[in-house]
């Protein structure tokens, strides 16, 4: 499985969205940290459809 | 929490430190107006609430620095004060300057300047700044150690506290200056941080002002879950920002929902 940034609260494209120690994450990168709950169930990022389908990140 | 005084109480105006200059404040006022709807069946006065108000007002030593003539000058809070703006000012009240300490903000505008020369030779003014923008007086938490200089893009340590909430909240900046460079400042939240530095943090709240030439103060909401850690990000290519944050957590009796 594979996760994707999104940006639920819209910010600006500039903002990092996601921060662990000197990682950052914008908006559409593929997200490979821990997928913890919390980020799946408020939105920051979403699950990368294995068939290929392109989720566009917080659209 | 043990009992404490009011030693090293900051106070700031829309980016301006007025801290050395501000011999009391008067009033940190939260208020809440009731409308009376005794009914004439009822035996004792009945009433049920109305608009929400705030008041934060001071004393002010005089200190024109080399703005007598009105030019802007460092230093000078007769500058700030006796501009009296037409537009909204946003004020901040320090209760010492430790993180996640309380703050009272307001976004305002002030209504008056008005020094006296006492006979002591004493010459003081009194300032008032009245509720303005439709949002009550909020009392913080410190998101910052009172004002913080970051030397470039960079995150501070936040406070945690017991738990997530619901409600949104409300965020407050007071923007002081930078070397160089346009600073982007954010307030961070995270579910899973022991102690505000580690784990996971995501951008709660982006202020729509950015660093430049110009001291501003900013109020901004957000809606929706807030986790237990928060701390301050700024982002960008700068040097040397210096700014103060401040954020309250929505609650579920607040007259305007963030849920």
């Amino acid at each position: 499985m594979s996760w994707k940034v999104a940006n639920p609260h819209k910010h600006p494209r500039k903002i990092p969205i996601l921060q662990n120690g000197e990682r950052t994450w914008f908006e559409g990168d593929v997200y490979d940290g821990d997928p913890a709950a919390w980020l799946i169930e408020q939105g920051y990022i979403v699950e990368v459809k294995d068939d290929g389908e392109k989720q566009r990140a917080g659209g | 929490m043990a009992k404490s005084n009011g030693l090293g109480d900051n106070l700031f105006v829309h980016g301006i430190d007025a801290s050395g200059d501000v011999g009391a404040v008067n009033t940190i006022a939260g208020r809440k107006a009731v409308l009376d709807v005794t009914a004439i069946n009822a035996s004792a006065v009945e009433r049920i609430g109305a608009l929400g108000d705030g008041e934060i007002s001071w004393n002010a030593f005089w200190n024109d620095g080399a703005a007598a003539s009105r030019a802007a000058a460092a230093g000078s809070t007769f500058y700030q004060f006796s501009s009296l703006p037409t537009t909204d000012i946003v004020v901040t009240y320090c209760r010492g300057t430790t993180l996640g300490n309380p703050a009272a903000c307001l976004s305002a505008k002030q209504v008056n300047y008005d020094p006296t020369r006492g006979n002591d030779a004493s010459l003081m003014a009194t300032i008032q700044a009245l509720a303005s923008a439709g949002s009550p007086l909020d009392w913080c938490k410190q998101v910052t150690a009172g004002k913080v200089t970051h030397a470039s893009a960079t995150t501070s340590t936040g406070y945690v506290d017991t738990a997530g909430t619901t409600a949104g909240g409300v965020g407050y900046l007071q923007y002081f200056s930078r070397s160089s460079g346009t600073p982007t400042f954010i307030i961070q939240h995270s579910s899973d941080t022991t102690n505000g530095t580690d784990g996971t943090w995501a951008t709660l709240l982006t202020f729509a002002g950015t660093g430049g030439t110009t001291a501003f103060g900013e109020r901004k909401e957000v809606t929706g879950t807030v986790n237990k850690g928060i701390r301050a990000q700024t982002t960008g290519t700068f040097s040397n920002a210096i700014f103060a944050m401040a954020f309250r957590r929505g609650t579920t009796v607040d007259d305007k929902s963030l849920a």
